[in-house]
C-alpha cells in the first residue's frame, strides 16, 4: 500500500460547525444568521434569466464597477469574492505570516479564529464587555500586531460601534497593523449609524473593509461578498484568489439586488421590527441579551440547554453559545412572523418551569 | 369537547374562555388549530356584528390545522394536515343538487357555527382539504385567501399589461403577488395610504401611491379594488381605460355614488368576485411549490389570548398585513 505525506505538522483547527435544523425543516432554521424573506422578485428573476448561460465563465467586472460605483471609489480598491469569508481566507494567506499577532474579541467570529490558526498566527483574545468590543485593550494589543479582526456588529453578539467609537479605535492603531473590518450586519444599522467607507479609507489606508451579500440581500447560498480598502492590498488579495471565484448566479444575483434595493430596504425594515419586538419580550420575561444591530439576538436564558430543547420542541433549532464562545448563552437567528411566535411561546413555557 | 376560544357576544366584545364544541358527528371532522388567518370579514364582523347568526361567535374561517378526531364514515388519517374550506353547503338547495361548491345559501364557518380562533374547530370532512407534507401550516393558511386571489384572476382579462390595485392589506397583495407570477410583464400600480402595506407594494415591485386619485384616468386594463372605501368605485371607473375592466373583490359597505353613463359609454366591465368556486386545491398546490412567494403577506403572529386587544381593525390596517393566530 502507498503513502501519503503526514498530515501531524499542518495546523489543525476545530472546524467551523454550520447551523443546524430540527430534523429536516428549514422553516425553523433560526441557527445560520440568514433572512427569512430571502431576496427579492428582481433578483430572483435574474438568477432565473442567467440559469441557461452557466455553461460560460463569468468574471465579477460588472459587479466589481456596481460596487465601487456605489461606494463612491476606484475599481482597484474593490475585490468580489466567494462569500465575505473568502476575504478572510485571502487575507489570512496575504496579510498574516506565522509568528504574528493577530487580535480579535472573545468570543470571536469563528472564522477570523480558524484564519488567524491556519496562518500560523499568535492570537490574542480580548474579552468583550457587554457584548461590545473593548477598544481600549484591543488598540492596546494592536501596538505590537500584524492584524486586528473588527466585525461591526459583532458576532455573535450583535452588538455595533457607532462610527465616532471606531474613528477613535482607528486612530490609536499603529499604521503597520492591518484592521479589517467586517461589516457583514451593517444593513440593519439605523442610516446614522453606519461609517462612512470612503471617508475611513481614504483617512486610514491599513484598514480594509469586507461586506456580504449573504445578510441584508438574503443571498447566503449563492456565496458572494466583498473587499474593499488600499488599492496595493486590494490587488494582492486579487492576485491570490482562484480564478472565476465567484459563480454566474452569484454575479448575476448580487448584481440584481444592488438595482433593485427597494426588497431589501423593506425585509431589514421587518427584520430590525421584529428584532425590537423580541427584545422588549425578553427584557418582559427579565432574560438578559445584547442589545442586537443585526439579525440575530443572543440572549441568555436561565439556562441554555433548557431553551434549546424548548425552542426544538417545537421546530426551531437555535444556536447554543456554546459553540460560538459564549457558554450560557443563546443565538436566535430572527424568522418569520409566526416562528417568532413559537419561539416566544418556548421561552414562556421554559421560563415558567424552571 | 370543551374548548378554548375567542368569544364575541352581541355587544361585539371579545375574550378569550371556553366552549362546548361536541364530538364528530357523522361526515364530520374535529381539527386541532395550527394556524388562523385574521381576515378583513373578521374585522366587518366585529365592528358591526354582521353575518353571525350565533352568540358567542368564535370567528376565524382561515384555517390549517391537523384532523383529531373523525365522525362515523370519515376516511381521512388521523394527524392529516389540511387546511378548510370555511364555506358550508346547505346540502339542500338546487345548486347544491349540482355542486356543493354553487350551493345559494352557503353559511361561512366563524359565523354561522364555531370558526378558527379555537384550539379546534369541527367541520364537515369534505371541508377539510388535505395538504402536502412539505407546507406548513403557517404558509398552509393562505390557501384560502389566496384562492379567492386566484378566482378573481380567473375573471381578469388574458394577460392585461397594466394593473391597479386599490388597498395592499392581505387580499390585495396576494393579488399583487399572483398577478406578477401569472403575467411576469404587467406593471402593477398600487393606492395604498398605509405605510407598512405601501412599502410591501414597493419592495414587491408595484408604483405605489396614498391615494387613487393621484393617478391618471384611463390607464389601467384592469383595475381590482381590494380595498371598498366610499369612493372606490369611482376610482376605478375613472382610471380604467376604455373597454377595461373591474373586479370587486372588497366587501364595500357604502353605496357607490358611480354614474353609469359612463360604464357603459365607455364598455366598461364590471364584476363581484365572492369567495372562490373551486381554486382552493389550486391554492394549496401553489403554496406548497412555492411558499416563499407568498410568505411576505404574512407580518404579524400572535397568541389566542392575545387576540381581544390585537383584533383591532384600525391597528391593523396600519402596521400590519396578514395576522395570524396561534392558538
Amino acid at each position: 500500500m502507498r503513502g501519503r505525506p503526514a498530515l501531524g505538522e499542518l495546523p489543525e483547527v476545530r472546524p467551523y460547525q454550520p447551523g443546524g435544523t430540527v430534523g429536516d425543516e428549514p422553516a425553523g432554521k433560526l441557527s445560520a444568521n440568514e433572512s427569512y424573506l430571502g431576496p427579492g422578485p428582481e433578483v430572483i428573476a435574474a438568477i432565473e434569466a442567467v440559469a441557461p448561460e452557466v455553461h460560460v465563465y463569468r468574471t465579477s467586472r460588472h459587479l466589481r464597477a456596481a460596487i465601487s460605483s456605489q461606494l463612491g471609489v476606484d475599481e482597484e480598491r474593490v475585490i468580489v469574492t466567494n462569500g465575505s469569508d473568502e476575504v478572510c481566507f485571502l487575507v489570512g494567506v496575504a496579510m498574516i505570516r506565522s509568528g504574528d499577532e493577530v487580535v480579535m474579541s472573545d468570543p470571536p467570529y469563528r472564522i477570523n479564529e480558524i484564519v488567524s490558526v491556519l496562518n500560523g498566527a499568535e492570537l490574542v483574545r480580548v474579552p468583550v464587555v457587554d457584548g461590545g468590543h473593548d477598544l481600549d485593550a484591543l488598540a492596546a494589543a494592536a501596538q505590537d500586531a500584524r492584524l486586528v479582526w473588527l466585525p461591526t456588529p459583532h458576532n455573535p453578539t450583535g452588538v455595533a460601534l457607532s462610527p465616532a467609537q471606531l474613528e477613535g479605535f482607528l486612530e490609536l492603531v499603529p499604521g503597520e497593523c492591518w484592521v479589517v473590518l467586517d461589516e457583514a450586519y451593517r444593513a440593519f444599522l439605523p442610516l446614522d449609524q453606519r461609517p462612512d467607507a470612503r471617508s475611513l479609507l481614504d483617512r486610514y489606508p491599513n484598514l480594509l473593509i469586507q461586506r456580504t451579500f449573504s445578510k441584508g440581500a438574503g443571498l447566503a447560498g449563492a456565496r458572494v461578498g466583498f473587499a474593499v480598502g488600499d488599492a496595493d492590498a486590494i490587488a494582492r488579495l486579487d492576485s491570490y484568489r482562484a480564478p472565476f471565484n465567484v459563480n454566474a448566479i452569484a454575479l448575476a444575483a448580487a448584481q440584481a439586488s444592488i438595482e433593485h434595493p427597494a426588497w431589501e430596504e423593506y425585509a431589514i425594515s421587518e427584520t430590525c421590527r421584529q428584532r425590537g419586538e423580541f427584545e422588549a419580550f425578553l427584557g418582559g420575561l427579565e432574560i438578559e441579551f445584547w442589545p442586537s444591530q443585526t439579525n440575530f439576538v443572543s440572549f441568555r436564558p436561565r439556562s441554555a440547554d433548557r431553551a434549546i430543547e424548548a425552542l426544538g420542541s417545537r421546530g426551531i433549532s437555535a444556536r447554543s453559545g456554546s459553540d460560538l464562545g459564549c457558554p450560557g448563552w443563546v443565538r436566535v437567528t430572527i424568522g418569520s412572523a409566526p416562528r417568532m411566535r413559537l419561539v416566544r411561546e418556548s421561552l414562556i413555557e421554559m421560563e415558567e418551569m424552571t | 369537547m370543551r374548548v378554548r376560544a375567542a368569544l364575541m357576544d352581541a355587544d361585539l366584545r371579545v375574550r378569550i374562555g371556553e366552549r362546548e364544541l361536541g364530538d364528530p358527528g357523522p361526515g364530520s371532522v374535529l381539527v386541532k388549530v395550527d394556524w388562523a388567518g385574521v381576515c378583513g370579514s373578521d374585522l366587518h364582523a366585529i365592528e358591526t356584528g354582521e353575518w353571525i347568526s350565533e352568540w358567542p361567535a368564535t370567528l376565524g374561517h382561515e384555517v390549517s390545522g391537523r384532523v383529531e378526531a373523525l365522525g362515523e364514515g370519515v376516511e381521512l388519517a388521523l394527524g392529516t394536515p389540511v387546511v378548510i374550506d370555511s364555506r358550508i353547503p346547505c346540502m339542500e338547495c338546487e345548486g347544491c343538487a349540482t355542486d356543493p361548491d354553487r350551493c345559494t345559501r352557503v353559511t361561512v364557518l366563524g359565523e354561522a357555527c364555531p370558526g378558527g380562533f379555537a384550539t379546534h374547530v369541527l367541520v364537515p370532512a369534505r371541508s377539510a382539504h388535505p395538504v402536502p407534507a412539505n407546507l406548513q401550516g403557517e404558509d398552509a393558511v393562505l390557501a384560502a385567501p389566496l384562492a379567492v386571489a386566484f378566482h378573481a384572476i380567473s375573471r381578469a382579462p388574458s394577460s392585461p399589461s397594466s394593473v391597479l390595485v386599490l388597498g395592499h392589506g392581505p387580499l390585495g397583495a396576494l393579488l399583487h403577488i399572483e398577478l406578477r407570477r401569472r403575467f411576469p410583464q404587467v406593471e402593477v400600480s398600487v393606492a395604498e395610504p398605509a405605510p407598512r402595506r405601501a412599502e410591501l407594494a414597493t419592495a414587491l415591485g408595484a408604483r405605489c401611491v396614498a391615494e387613487a386619485s393621484s393617478l391618471s384616468a384611463a390607464a389601467f386594463d384592469l383595475v381590482i379594488d381590494a380595498a371598498g372605501y366610499r369612493d372606490a368605485l369611482g376610482d376605478a371607473v375613472r382610471t380604467v381605460r376604455d373597454g377595461g375592466t373591474i373586479l370587486l373583490v372588497a366587501l364595500a359597505g357604502e353605496p357607490a355614488g358611480v354614474g353609469l353613463k359612463a360604464v357603459v359609454q365607455r364598455r366598461i366591465t364590471i364584476a363581484g368576485i365572492n369567495a372562490f368556486i373551486d381554486e382552493l386545491p389550486e391554492a394549496i398546490m401553489a403554496l406548497s411549490a412555492e411558499p416563499w412567494r407568498y410568505r411576505p403577506v404574512i407580518t404579524h403572529a400572535i397568541g389566542l389570548e392575545e387576540l381581544p386587544d390585537a383584533i383591532d381593525k384600525e391597528a391593523i390596517r396600519a402596521t400590519a398585513v396578514k395576522v395570524l393566530v396561534h392558538p
